[in-house]
């Protein structure tokens, strides 16, 4: 299953939620991360029990330096 | 607290708020941030880079009991990337405070006040509390009060150039004409601009450069914070007129002469 990760292109051995995603990419801590579906946020109660389809884009954002 | 800068229902006794990018170290970034007395500071958001080794976050060098975090929407140039970059700073952070840039011109680094106000209103109707930044105009800080944000960033000069207060008239006239706070944002290079930018009647001023790429920003910083509390106690003083020709401040009686 071919998905879209920040931007970039990723394809996925099987089905999987949000919640699985963010474990297979390490990010252990989603303190301080947010998760956008296609355009819209996803609150953190729901990445467990959002599965993920075919060609959707997911962003994985943080709180980076700036002014 | 006295005299504190209110935005929304939130109170801060200090009324510089500092950015925390251009910092040549996080450690410089933190030590700068205590010797400014700061309690708001602000911070982008960005993809996660997986290819990057250290995951040392930017949030973990922020004590967040003494410091208010300002997400911002630096770098989106629609409102809808502004709209979007809020709901996630809100999720990831979990704070309703967005400073809301919306560039227009990539070389200026102007705001696009059209998309602005747009998102500002979209964003106040999803009860986030804003803080655009703007240009430094009358008009469109009357419109983004109307539309419900919790204080206008009119600048001083372009981002990150150090050019200081350039139109203190127009910041005059907004501050005059304002009913929220008005917080000078962006073009101050030196502790006289900022300190000008408080005697004009800012209810604060927010900086990145002028400190993060001083050669030694933790004593920069240390100089912003007086410039802010000077400029601010020498508004509530009611400075004398100027005129044009001198008057003594000796007596003119009594005088010797030869």
């Amino acid at each position: 299953m071919e998905i879209f990760v920040n931007g970039r292109a990723q394809t996925l051995s099987r089905m999987m939620t949000l919640q699985k995603l963010l474990i297979e990419l390490k990010v252990k801590h989603p303190k301080g991360v947010a998760v956008a579906l296609n355009g819209k946020v996803v609150p953190k109660a729901k990445l467990d029990s959002t599965t993920i389809q075919q060609n959707d884009s997911v962003d994985i954002v943080h709180a980076v330096g700036g002014g | 607290m006295s005299d504190p800068l209110i935005i929304g229902d939130r109170k801060f006794s200090s009324r510089l708020i500092l950015g925390t990018g251009k910092y040549r170290s996080l450690e410089i970034m933190a030590k700068a941030i205590e010797s400014s007395g700061t309690q708001i500071v602000t911070v982008a958001m960005r993809r996660l880079n997986f290819s990057q080794k250290s995951r040392k976050s930017i949030i973990d060098h922020i004590d967040r009991k003494k410091i208010t975090l300002l997400p911002n929407t630096a770098g989106c140039h629609t409102a809808k990337e502004a709209i979007l970059t809020s709901e996630l700073a809100r999720e990831a952070l979990g704070t309703d405070m967005i400073k809301l840039e919306v560039i227009g011109d990539d070389r200026t680094l102007y705001p696009d006040n059209q998309a602005l106000l747009e998102a500002a209103r979209e964003l106040t109707r999803r009860r986030f509390v804003v803080l655009p930044y703007t240009s430094d105009d009358l008009v469109i800080c009357r419109k983004l009060e109307e539309v419900g944000c919790a204080a206008v960033m009119p600048l001083g000069a372009p981002i990150g150039s150090g050019l200081g207060i350039r139109n203190p008239i127009n910041i005059q006239l907004i501050i005059n004409s304002a009913n929220i706070p008005v917080i000078v944002d962006a073009g101050v290079g030196t502790a006289s601009d900022a300190t000008q930018a408080m005697e004009l009647g800012a209810a604060g001023v927010l900086m990145n450069t002028g400190i993060a790429r001083a050669e030694d920003p933790v004593k920069m910083a240390s100089a912003m914070k007086m410039a802010v509390e000077s400029g601010r106690l020498a508004h509530a003083s009611g400075r004398i007129p100027v005129k044009l020709y001198g008057s003594a401040s000796s007596p003119v009686e009594g005088l010797i002469k030869a």
